[in-house]
Parts: structure tokens; C-alpha cells; sequence
């Protein structure tokens, strides 16, 4: 039953023209980003390129980590409102439970599409930056670790929406998941507790909120499992070491590299799913229980 | 009486303070066309929203013959309802409701078809999408949905609402003919009297939450104790006069007024088949 929920549903978005030029319009911007940081190359990538070290690959798998959070933004939205807004609108869920599907179910459901759409896209996306990346000279290793950077970041997309998801089906309010979808996407949570984190006390203790926020925590997840930074305690920004073009830095993003304590990396991993993605899907699916269904 | 498809037992519920529903027990028996008849506010909606398992209540509801909500959830894949629009605008009709169907669960793709002859979408409207339909295409579009697999018991939530004259008659035909050619039991509600009359077997007056009364068509004609005759015009003297000579207290005369719906259908064409 879970297959034919999701596999209908699917079928029913790529119907919809308005998410197929979303998506659309998403591609051509990532293209669009790379290009010009290709073209444009700073930090790193031009001192690289000074050195004629092979600077167009270093500015290319730099900077799609910058295009990739563009797009964790922006691919979001399309998909959010495709598979959340439409069924509150066209009153799916109402057909379906009163169908005796169950409510459990048909929420799991609704993010396995999430996922299935998210998958869709980031396969697409994965083709063009390893066509991009090869054509430009980027090393086996450079571009397998930007392909698998690349998939981590989905997991953000993942648990933003999740948490998302819970307002949705806690308010039952398309446009209020969408939007806490896109505060959450758009990192506005990190900078009213960044302000917070000035506070004498929490700055005294080395206590940072805002590093308790998803894209804090899967941030610190992916420096530490790609090898940037040593200890998990260790937060410092992989951007600034790029930015004074430290010859390590550019050599870890044009070789590609994974933390030697992979297992460590990945625990932390799965405990941040679990906690972020995992968790909210049950609680929306918790909080959703007994909610009045309106005709 | 016949096998019972659906039972309410004490079924009751509130909205805060507000108590919706004060204890309802209902009962729709197989092959039954059940009109429910209340004013709006009376708590259809919301008995109907209890029976499709979209709000939580107090008491017990049996859908064929279910014990728990967990046999009770199984079994509503023998029931179709009509919420009103629910669509998607972008797609079309047919698409619309292939979609409903995989949904459902519906294997057999014909079963659009099928709905669309049953409802009488107009199938070269039906290709636009569904957000530029007329509100009386919406409601069939609705109703077409709700058909789909063709479901043992019919919900139907005032399904004349918004459709013009021609448009309710189709409706009740509909129900006729469901019910006639597949047994369907339907349950359907209104708050205009004369629309589910000369529809329904049985009829359960709803106010403010309690069920009133549940009688057939049978029964309400017997609640009168009286018959009238209709004679010409001309000859209403000569009759009076034959039955007080006969011994017959006549209670009353009254002229005999065309319905405005006879009218209508008399003037335009159409209505009764």
C-alpha cells in the first residue's frame, strides 16, 4: 500500500508544470553559479590559479558546495509545496483516510516521496557536476567526494523538511510548513541565535546555540566526515583555512578526503538523523493522530 | 429488515464547549437510500466526518458490521464519499480521477470511464483542467470520484449544492439509478427538504445534534391521516355535494398548485426521464 501511496503521488508531481519549471529554473541556477565561480575564481581557487595548480578545478569543487546550499534552498520549496500544499488543497488526505488508509501511514508516505523527489533531483544534479567536474580537469577523488558532499547536504534538505512537516501537520497549515520550511532553509534561525550566542554567559562557557540548529550540526557533521576539521568539538570554518588558500586546504579539495575515523563520523551522522529527521516524522505523525479533517 | 451497513451508538461530539453531536444512534440498512435532513449547523457534516474516521468522537459507529476502528478503518474500502471539490486544478478530469482511482486502489483503469458516462462529465469540457470547470462540473467531478471502484455504501455531503436545476435532477437520478442497478446503499444529506422526498427510503431528521426521528417514506406518508382527491375545477361543487351525500366529512378543499420545479422542467424541457 505504501508503494502505491507514494508511486501515485509521484506521478501526479511530475504532472505538475509549475514544479517541473521550478526544478528547471533550479538546474539552470546551479549551472549558472558554478560557471561563474569558474570564470570568476577567488580565494583558494585564485591563488590556485595563480600557481596555475589547476585552478578551475579547485575554484569548481569549492564552489559547488556554495551552489549546493542555493540549491537546498531553492529545491525544497518546489517539492514542499508539490507534495504538502497540494494534498491539504485538493483534500487527498481526507480521500485517503476516509478510504481507511491510515494517518501513519500516509504521512511516512508523504516523505518517502520527499525523499524520492529529492533523490530525482540530486541525480540530476550529480550527473551535471561530474560532467562539469571531469571536463574541467578535477581528479577521480576531487569529484567522488564532491558527489558524496553533495548527497549529505540532502540530508539537511531532509531534516529541514521534516521539521517543517511537523508545524504543517501540527497547524494543518500548508503555507505555515512552507514557511517554516524556507526560515529553516535560509539559516534565519542561525542569525537570531547568533545574536544570542553574544550573550556574556553562553560566550564565557563556549556555549554556541546556533550550532544547534540543523544546518549547524550537519555542517560540523560534514567538516568532520570530509576531514576539514580534526574533532567534532572543533567548529572552526572550513571556509577561512580555502579563503588564505593554505596549500592543505586546496590539496583536500582537489584529492577528495573522508575522516580516518569513519565510524565515529558516521554514528554522529545517524544520531543527527535520527534526532532530525527521524524524530519530527514521528512526531508529526504523533501530533496528526486524532486532528479534525475538514471537508 | 435487511443487513445493517451502518450503525451509530451514542456517538457524540464537541468542539470545546460547543457539543456538536449529543449522543446520535443511527442505523442504514443494506440497499437502503438514506436521506439525512437537518438545517445547517444541525451535525451532518460532522456525523459523516465521524463515519469516514476524519474526526474523533465519543460512542460507537459500525461500518458492515465492524467492532474496533482498526475493522472499521479495513471496511472503508467499500465506501465512496463526497467531500465537494476535491481536485487538483491543474490536472484534467480524467486525470484527476486516474489518480483517485490508483489511490484507492482501483485496479481496473475503464473505471474512469465509467464514472465519467455514470455522472454525464461532458468529455470534451472534461480534457480542460479542473480549476476552469463550472461549479455544477466541479460537483459531478466530485461525485464521479466518489464512485469510482463503485463502493458498497455512498457518502454524499449536499451534492446538489451549487448545481442549477437540470443539474439536482441529474443528481437524484443518479442516486436512483446507483441504487437501482448495483444495490448501492447511499446516504445523502441536505437541508433542503423537497430535494431528498421522492429520493430516499428512509429519512433521519438531525437537530442540533440529536437524530430525531428515522422513519421510511412509508411512515411519513402515514403520519397523515388524511387523503386528497383531485377533481376539475368545474367539478369541485358536484363533489362536495356527492360525499357530504354520502356521509363523508370533507375536512377541507385546497386548490391544487403546480410545483415550481414542474413548471420549470414544463417550460425549459427535461427533468423527469
Amino acid at each position: 500500500m505504501m508503494k502505491r501511496l507514494v508511486f501515485t503521488d509521484l506521478r501526479r508531481a511530475q504532472k505538475k508544470k509549475a514544479f517541473i519549471i521550478c526544478m528547471s529554473v533550479v538546474v539552470l541556477l546551479m549551472i549558472a553559479v558554478l560557471i561563474f565561480a569558474i570564470v570568476k575564481p577567488s580565494g583558494a581557487a585564485a591563488i590556485a590559479d595563480a600557481k596555475e595548480a589547476n585552478g578551475k578545478a579547485t575554484a569548481f569543487l569549492n564552489n559547488i558546495s556554495v551552489a549546493f546550499g542555493m540549491i537546498s534552498l531553492l529545491i525544497g520549496i518546489p517539492i514542499f509545496a508539490t507534495v504538502f500544499s497540494d494534498d491539504f488543497k485538493s483534500r487527498t488526505m481526507q480521500t485517503a483516510i476516509g478510504r481507511g488508509i491510515s494517518r501513519r501511514r500516509l504521512i511516512l508516505a508523504r516523505f518517502y516521496e520527499v525523499i524520492a523527489l529529492m533523490i530525482e533531483s540530486h541525480l540530476i544534479f550529480t550527473v551535471i557536476a561530474v560532467i562539469m567536474g571531469f571536463a574541467l580537469g578535477a581528479s577521480v577523488g576531487g569529484i567522488g567526494t564532491m558527489v558524496a558532499k553533495l548527497w549529505f547536504d540532502s540530508l539537511l534538505i531532509l531534516a529541514n523538511v521534516a521539521i517543517a512537516m511537523l508545524i504543517l501537520y501540527l497547524s494543518q497549515n500548508a503555507t505555515g510548513g512552507l514557511v517554516m520550511y524556507i526560515l529553516l532553509a535560509a539559516d534565519a534561525f542561525r542569525l537570531i541565535l547568533a545574536l544570542a550566542d553574544m550573550i556574556p554567559f553562553l560566550k564565557d562557557n563556549g556555549i554556541k546555540l546556533s550550532n544547534g540548529l540543523p544546518s549547524g550540526v550537519f555542517s560540523i557533521a560534514k567538516n568532520y566526515l570530509f576531514g576539514y576539521v580534526p574533532s567534532l568539538s572543533d567548529v572552526s570554518d572550513i571556509g577561512t583555512e580555502i579563503e588564505e588558500g593554505s596549500a592543505e586546504a586546496i590539496q583536500k579539495i582537489l584529492e577528495g578526503t573522508i575522516n580516518a575515523d569513519f565510524g565515529k563520523a558516521f554514528l554522529y551522522t545517524a544520531i543527527l538523523v535520527g534526532v532530525f529527521i527521524v524524530l519530527p516524522v514521528f512526531l508529526s505523525q504523533v501530533v496528526f493522530r486524532k486532528k479534525e479533517l475538514e471537508f | 429488515m435487511g443487513e445493517v451497513v451502518l450503525e451509530l451508538k451514542d456517538v457524540k461530539k464537541n468542539y470545546g464547549q460547543h457539543k456538536v453531536l449529543k449522543g446520535v444512534n443511527m442505523t442504514v440498512n443494506k440497499g437502503d437510500i438514506y436521506g439525512l435532513v437537518g438545517k445547517n449547523g444541525a451535525g451532518k457534516t460532522t456525523l459523516f466526518k465521524v463515519v469516514l474516521g476524519l474526526s474523533h468522537f465519543e460512542g460507537t459507529v459500525s461500518l458492515f458490521g465492524g467492532k474496533s476502528h482498526r475493522e472499521n478503518a479495513r471496511n472503508r474500502n467499500r465506501v465512496g464519499f463526497f467531500v465537494g471539490s476535491n481536485f487538483y486544478g491543474y490536472l484534467n478530469a480524467r486525470e484527476n480521477l486516474d489518480y483517485f482511482r490508483r489511490l484507492k486502489g482501483v485496479k481496473d483503469p475503464k473505471e474512469v470511464d465509467r464514472v465519467i458516462e455514470l455522472v454525464g462529465l461532458n468529455i470534451d469540457a472534461a480534457k480542460k483542467p479542473a480549476k476552469m470547470y463550472s461549479l455544477g462540473m466541479k460537483q459531478r467531478l466530485g461525485i464521479a470520484n466518489a464512485m469510482l471502484g463503485n463502493p458498497e455504501l455512498l457518502i454524499f455531503d449536499e451534492p446538489t449544492n451549487g448545481l442549477d436545476p437540470q443539474g439536482i435532477m441529474d443528481v437524484r437520478h443518479m442516486i436512483q439509478r446507483v441504487n437501482e442497478e448495483y444495490g448501492t446503499t447511499i446516504i445523502v444529506s441536505s437541508h433542503i427538504l423537497g430535494e431528498l422526498e421522492h429520493t430516499a427510503h428512509r429519512f433521519g431528521i438531525v437537530h442540533e445534534g440529536i437524530l430525531m426521528k428515522e422513519m421510511s417514506q412509508e411512515d411519513m406518508q402515514n403520519q397523515s391521516k388524511t387523503t386528497s382527491i383531485n377533481v376539475d375545477d368545474k367539478d369541485v361543487e358536484k363533489a362536495l355535494e356527492l360525499l357530504k351525500n354520502g356521509g363523508i366529512d370533507v375536512k377541507g378543499t385546497e386548490k391544487a398548485s403546480t410545483s415550481l420545479e414542474d413548471f420549470y422542467f414544463g417550460l425549459i424541457g427535461g427533468g423527469e426521464e
